[in-house]
Protein backbone atom coordinates (compact mmCIF):
# COMPACT_ATOMS: atom_id res chain seq x y z
CA UNK A 1 0.00 0.00 0.00
CA UNK A 2 1.26 3.40 -0.65
CA UNK A 3 0.45 6.96 0.44
CA UNK A 4 0.46 10.25 -1.45
CA UNK A 5 3.11 12.41 -0.52
CA UNK A 6 0.23 14.87 1.39
CA UNK A 7 -1.19 12.38 3.34
CA UNK A 8 2.58 10.75 4.51
CA UNK A 9 3.46 14.27 5.18
CA UNK A 10 0.24 14.98 7.45
CA UNK A 11 0.44 11.73 9.21
CA UNK A 12 4.51 12.44 10.02
CA UNK A 13 3.66 15.85 11.62
CA UNK A 14 0.75 14.75 13.76
CA UNK A 15 2.51 11.82 15.01
CA UNK A 16 5.57 14.23 15.65
CA UNK A 17 3.33 16.15 17.66
CA UNK A 18 1.72 12.97 19.31
CA UNK A 19 -1.37 12.40 17.57
CA UNK A 20 -1.91 9.22 15.88
CA UNK A 21 -5.02 9.19 14.19
CA UNK A 22 -3.69 9.46 10.86
CA UNK A 23 -1.12 6.63 11.39
CA UNK A 24 -4.35 5.03 13.22
CA UNK A 25 -6.61 5.62 10.04
CA UNK A 26 -3.70 4.07 7.57
CA UNK A 27 -3.57 0.97 9.73
CA UNK A 28 -6.94 0.29 9.75
CA UNK A 29 -7.57 1.07 6.20
CA UNK A 30 -4.29 -1.56 5.69
CA UNK A 31 -6.66 -4.15 8.02
CA UNK A 32 -9.84 -3.37 5.44
CA UNK A 33 -7.46 -3.84 2.58
CA UNK A 34 -6.08 -7.16 3.71
CA UNK A 35 -9.00 -8.87 4.88
CA UNK A 36 -12.58 -6.65 3.65
CA UNK A 37 -13.78 -5.44 6.93
CA UNK A 38 -12.81 -2.84 9.47
CA UNK A 39 -15.58 -1.70 11.79
CA UNK A 40 -14.79 1.95 10.89
CA UNK A 41 -14.86 1.48 7.27
CA UNK A 42 -18.75 1.18 5.98
CA UNK A 43 -19.83 1.55 2.09
CA UNK A 44 -17.06 1.96 -0.33
CA UNK A 45 -17.46 3.08 -3.83
CA UNK A 46 -15.23 3.84 -7.12
CA UNK A 47 -15.86 7.70 -8.02
CA UNK A 48 -17.80 8.57 -11.66
CA UNK A 49 -17.28 11.74 -11.93
CA UNK A 50 -15.74 13.73 -13.78
CA UNK A 51 -16.28 11.44 -16.76
CA UNK A 52 -12.21 11.59 -16.67
CA UNK A 53 -11.80 9.65 -13.25
CA UNK A 54 -13.20 6.65 -14.64
CA UNK A 55 -10.28 5.67 -16.12
CA UNK A 56 -8.13 6.18 -12.97
CA UNK A 57 -9.69 3.81 -10.54
CA UNK A 58 -10.37 5.94 -7.92
CA UNK A 59 -12.89 5.06 -5.01
CA UNK A 60 -14.08 5.95 -1.80
CA UNK A 61 -14.32 4.14 1.67
CA UNK A 62 -16.86 6.32 3.99
CA UNK A 63 -15.23 6.51 7.68
CA UNK A 64 -17.18 6.47 10.82
CA UNK A 65 -16.14 10.25 11.97
CA UNK A 66 -18.89 9.94 14.81
CA UNK A 67 -21.47 12.21 12.82
CA UNK A 68 -24.52 10.22 12.94
CA UNK A 69 -27.99 11.84 10.65
CA UNK A 70 -31.69 10.52 10.91
CA UNK A 71 -32.36 12.36 7.56
CA UNK A 72 -30.71 10.36 5.34
CA UNK A 73 -31.73 6.68 5.31
CA UNK A 74 -30.86 3.68 7.80
CA UNK A 75 -27.26 3.26 6.56
CA UNK A 76 -26.40 6.78 7.73
CA UNK A 77 -27.99 6.50 11.68
CA UNK A 78 -26.16 5.86 14.76
CA UNK A 79 -27.56 2.53 14.90
CA UNK A 80 -26.52 1.37 11.41
CA UNK A 81 -23.02 2.10 12.14
CA UNK A 82 -23.47 0.50 15.75
CA UNK A 83 -24.70 -2.76 14.04
CA UNK A 84 -21.79 -2.86 11.91
CA UNK A 85 -19.03 -2.35 14.40
CA UNK A 86 -20.31 -5.19 16.39
CA UNK A 87 -19.60 -7.50 13.24
CA UNK A 88 -23.05 -9.04 13.27
CA UNK A 89 -24.60 -6.82 10.52
CA UNK A 90 -23.79 -7.15 6.80
CA UNK A 91 -25.46 -3.90 5.81
CA UNK A 92 -22.72 -0.98 5.02
CA UNK A 93 -23.02 2.03 6.74
CA UNK A 94 -22.63 5.65 4.98
CA UNK A 95 -21.16 8.56 5.98
CA UNK A 96 -20.01 12.06 5.05
CA UNK A 97 -15.77 11.81 5.54
CA UNK A 98 -14.46 9.79 2.79
CA UNK A 99 -10.76 8.62 2.50
CA UNK A 100 -10.01 8.44 -0.85
CA UNK A 101 -8.04 5.96 -2.56
CA UNK A 102 -6.74 4.91 -6.01
CA UNK A 103 -6.30 1.28 -6.86
CA UNK A 104 -3.81 -0.57 -9.40
CA UNK A 105 -4.56 -3.66 -11.76
CA UNK A 106 -2.44 -5.35 -9.16
CA UNK A 107 -4.86 -4.42 -6.52
CA UNK A 108 -2.22 -1.97 -4.06
CA UNK A 109 -4.00 0.60 -3.37
CA UNK A 110 -2.48 4.42 -2.75
CA UNK A 111 -4.32 6.55 0.33
CA UNK A 112 -4.68 9.85 -1.90
CA UNK A 113 -6.92 12.02 0.45
CA UNK A 114 -9.30 11.88 3.96
CA UNK A 115 -12.15 14.47 3.21
CA UNK A 116 -15.12 15.88 5.65
CA UNK A 117 -15.79 19.28 4.78
CA UNK A 118 -19.02 18.01 3.45
CA UNK A 119 -18.03 15.89 1.65
CA UNK A 120 -20.75 14.25 -0.85
CA UNK A 121 -21.04 18.11 -1.72
CA UNK A 122 -17.48 18.22 -1.82
CA UNK A 123 -16.32 15.59 -4.45
CA UNK A 124 -19.03 17.43 -7.20
CA UNK A 125 -16.44 20.27 -6.56
CA UNK A 126 -14.29 19.97 -10.09
CA UNK A 127 -11.52 21.83 -8.62
CA UNK A 128 -11.26 19.13 -6.07
CA UNK A 129 -11.82 16.57 -7.83
CA UNK A 130 -8.78 17.59 -10.12
CA UNK A 131 -6.40 17.58 -7.63
CA UNK A 132 -7.30 14.15 -6.64
CA UNK A 133 -7.20 13.32 -10.34
CA UNK A 134 -3.88 15.31 -10.35
CA UNK A 135 -2.22 13.32 -7.59
CA UNK A 136 -3.46 9.62 -9.34
CA UNK A 137 -1.82 10.70 -12.79
CA UNK A 138 1.50 11.06 -10.72
CA UNK A 139 1.20 8.03 -8.43
CA UNK A 140 0.60 5.39 -11.80
CA UNK A 141 3.56 7.24 -13.39
CA UNK A 142 6.05 7.50 -10.54
CA UNK A 143 5.21 3.77 -9.51
CA UNK A 144 4.96 2.41 -13.40
CA UNK A 145 1.89 1.00 -12.45
CA UNK A 146 -1.77 0.72 -14.45
CA UNK A 147 -5.09 1.54 -13.14
CA UNK A 148 -7.36 -1.58 -12.48
CA UNK A 149 -10.05 -1.19 -15.03
CA UNK A 150 -13.27 -0.14 -13.49
CA UNK A 151 -15.63 -3.53 -14.55
CA UNK A 152 -13.21 -5.70 -12.55
CA UNK A 153 -13.91 -3.69 -9.38
CA UNK A 154 -16.83 -5.67 -8.31
CA UNK A 155 -14.62 -8.40 -7.61
CA UNK A 156 -12.49 -6.30 -5.67
CA UNK A 157 -13.40 -8.23 -2.19
CA UNK A 158 -13.49 -11.53 -2.95
CA UNK A 159 -11.54 -14.09 -2.27
CA UNK A 160 -8.86 -14.37 -4.26
CA UNK A 161 -7.62 -11.17 -3.14
CA UNK A 162 -8.04 -11.82 0.36
CA UNK A 163 -5.87 -13.09 3.56
CA UNK A 164 -7.27 -16.13 5.18
CA UNK B 1 -21.15 2.32 -10.19
CA UNK B 2 -19.67 -0.39 -8.25
CA UNK B 3 -20.67 0.76 -4.87
CA UNK B 4 -20.06 -2.27 -1.50
CA UNK B 5 -23.59 -1.39 0.42
CA UNK B 6 -23.55 -5.24 1.87
CA UNK B 7 -21.37 -8.10 2.91
CA UNK B 8 -22.41 -10.75 -0.32
CA UNK B 9 -23.02 -13.88 0.77
CA UNK B 10 -19.97 -14.93 -2.03
CA UNK B 11 -17.48 -12.83 -0.29
CA UNK B 12 -16.58 -16.01 2.08
CA UNK B 13 -13.19 -14.67 3.81
CA UNK B 14 -15.28 -11.41 4.59
CA UNK B 15 -17.99 -12.55 6.47
CA UNK B 16 -15.21 -14.97 8.33
CA UNK B 17 -13.50 -11.88 9.30
CA UNK B 18 -16.95 -10.25 10.39
CA UNK B 19 -17.58 -13.62 12.73
CA UNK B 20 -14.55 -13.77 14.08
CA UNK B 21 -14.74 -9.88 15.17
CA UNK B 22 -18.17 -10.42 16.35
CA UNK B 23 -17.00 -13.64 18.41
CA UNK B 24 -14.96 -11.86 20.00
CA UNK B 25 -11.42 -13.40 18.38
CA UNK B 26 -8.67 -10.81 19.20
CA UNK B 27 -6.17 -12.26 17.34
CA UNK B 28 -7.56 -10.47 14.73
CA UNK B 29 -5.99 -7.35 16.12
CA UNK B 30 -8.82 -4.64 15.22
CA UNK B 31 -8.30 -1.50 16.52
CA UNK B 32 -11.05 0.97 16.18
CA UNK B 33 -10.01 4.53 15.05
CA UNK B 34 -11.16 7.29 17.44
CA UNK B 35 -12.24 9.74 15.26
CA UNK B 36 -14.12 12.90 16.61
CA UNK B 37 -16.22 15.09 14.54
CA UNK B 38 -13.77 18.04 15.61
CA UNK B 39 -10.68 15.74 14.64
CA UNK B 40 -12.20 14.58 11.51
CA UNK B 41 -13.00 18.02 10.17
CA UNK B 42 -9.53 19.33 11.24
CA UNK B 43 -7.14 16.44 9.57
CA UNK B 44 -9.46 17.46 6.66
CA UNK B 45 -9.50 21.28 6.32
CA UNK B 46 -5.28 20.11 6.85
CA UNK B 47 -5.07 17.66 3.70
CA UNK B 48 -6.72 20.02 1.27
CA UNK B 49 -4.21 22.75 2.06
CA UNK B 50 -1.54 19.82 2.22
CA UNK B 51 -2.47 18.85 -1.28
CA UNK B 52 -1.21 21.67 -3.10
CA UNK B 53 2.23 22.31 -1.43
CA UNK B 54 2.96 18.47 -1.90
CA UNK B 55 2.58 18.33 -5.40
CA UNK B 56 5.32 16.93 -6.25
CA UNK B 57 6.62 14.45 -3.54
CA UNK B 58 7.39 10.78 -3.59
CA UNK B 59 4.61 7.76 -2.84
CA UNK B 60 6.39 5.72 -0.22
CA UNK B 61 5.44 2.54 0.53
CA UNK B 62 2.77 1.93 4.00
Amino acid sequence: MFLSPAFKADMDNASADGDTTLSDLKDAFKKYWSSGFHPSFGQDAHFAKPKEILSLSVRKSHVDNGVYRNDKGYTSTEGAWVKWRSGKEYIKPASDAYLIYAVTDQRNAMLNAFLDEDAHNTVENMAYMDEIIEVTYKFYHQTNSKPMPIDEHDALFDDKWLED
Amino acid sequence: MTTFSFVMPNQRRVRAEMDAWADGHKTHAIKLVKLSPEKSKQISRRMAESMSKHKDGKFELA
